[in-house]
């Protein structure tokens, strides 16, 4: 992060790639999204400008391909989980990268039934199954907000 | 005769323990160092029951019937092209290590992604018709000797420590019906095999460790731990 390559970090490009350590671990993504969070956590506990760069990493990650956005939505999922047990250490704008994840989950809605090759090889298939049960068990309940927009 | 010829099995079994020793640290070097989470373990202290069932202290070699040189073979196969556990292990092993799985089958995950990835599905697994499970005694076992301390799990079944405090939770899956779910030895080339990930059927903490098909959601049973 200090590096300035935050969205590789999130993303797990190359070296980057956090493998669960763990085979029951359950996580099906391009990098172990856990680890990469607790990674900013502690970052943050060190330097103010961590909390920034996730945020950016975040909002970069929606202007990027439908994997990218697929994993923004990911790590959104994972915040507000933790916002939702107050579990979150850091102040992010929830809400504004939500709504801009909803745009984006619109643009890409197609691309998010197929397959979605990330640059560290990970293939995820059928993306959209995991963005709408995300949607139906946090967003939703949590958020009041329906990044499928209702369907559209 | 009989004396030199006992010499000589000492002998060869000292170089095979060697070698065997030489593959671990080789493994160690590949996959431990530089690994924080590692690095944290191997430091820490834990406890009786802890360390009996420590997350890659190597405690699989001994229970699969391999040898360095199988292991480091099938280790170096890219993932999607190694072998069929039966090309490398005898029936009646493979026999005798899926019968541990037959009363059921458990595993834990953190409770966000159980949220995640099992909440939201109608089934649980991965898109390859995989999912990583233990035999459900094995389980039972943990959660006694956890009585109630997730880092009991945590170091059980090879979770950076903090994980599920980190998750809200833990939740414990159990099927109990599994007859149909094709309960076989991991190969490595599953989805979820990780950089972790040894053949033989062992967790590299010593758990037994197998894949079933996709498990119905309609079939599982859910018990949620908070933790202390």
């Amino acid at each position: 992060m200090t590096r300035g390559e935050v969205v590789p970090f999130l993303r797990g490009d190359g070296a980057y790639r956090k493998i669960p350590t763990s085979d029951f671990a359950g996580e099906d993504a391009p990098t172990d999204t856990w680890q990469v969070l607790r990674a900013v956590y502690d970052a943050a506990e060190e330097t103010a400008e961590a909390e920034k760069a996730l945020s950016d990493g975040i909002k970069t990650l929606l202007e990027g391909t439908a994997g990218d956005v697929y994993l923004a939505i990911l790590y959104l999922t994972r915040l507000s989980l933790a916002e939702q047990g107050n579990r979150l250490p850091l102040k992010l704008p929830l809400r504004e990268l939500l709504s801009a994840a909803r745009e984006k989950a619109a643009k890409y809605r197609e691309e998010f039934f197929g397959e979605l090759v990330f640059p560290n090889g990970f293939v995820k298939k059928a993306a959209m199954e995991d963005i709408k049960g995300w949607n139906e068990a946090v967003f939703l309940p949590c958020c009041g907000l329906d990044i499928l927009q209702n369907g559209k | 005769m009989n004396g030199s010829g006992n010499k000589a099995k000492r002998t060869k079994k000292w170089l095979n323990a060697a070698g065997v020793w030489l593959l671990i640290t080789a493994l160690l070097l590949l996959f431990g160092a530089g690994n924080p989470a590692f690095a944290e373990k191997a430091d820490s202290t834990p406890s009786a029951v802890a360390r009996e069932t420590a997350p890659h202290d190597w405690k699989w070699l001994g229970k699969a019937p391999l040898t360095a040189e199988q292991v480091q073979e099938i280790l170096a196969t890219p993932k999607g092209e190694r072998p069929d556990p039966s090309a490398y292990l005898d029936k009646k092993y493979i026999r005798r290590h899926l019968k541990e799985f037959r009363s059921g089958v458990s595993f834990v995950m953190g409770l966000d992604n159980y949220v995640m990835f099992v909440v939201a599905r109608k089934f649980i697994g991965r898109e390859d018709n995989s999912c990583f499970v233990m035999p459900k005694t094995v389980c039972d076992d943990i959660a006694k000797a956890a009585d109630g301390s997730l880092a009991v799990y945590e170091q059980a079944l090879g979770f950076e420590p903090g994980y599920f405090r980190g998750h809200g939770g833990l939740v414990r899956i159990d099927v109990l019906d599994v007859d149909d779910l094709h309960i076989r030895i991991p190969s490595g080339n599953e989805a979820g095999a990780n950089a972790w990930w040894l053949p033989g059927g062992y967790t590299s903490g010593g758990v037994p460790e197998a894949v079933s098909d996709l498990i119905p959601k309609s079939r599982i049973l859910v018990t949620r731990l908070q933790g202390e």
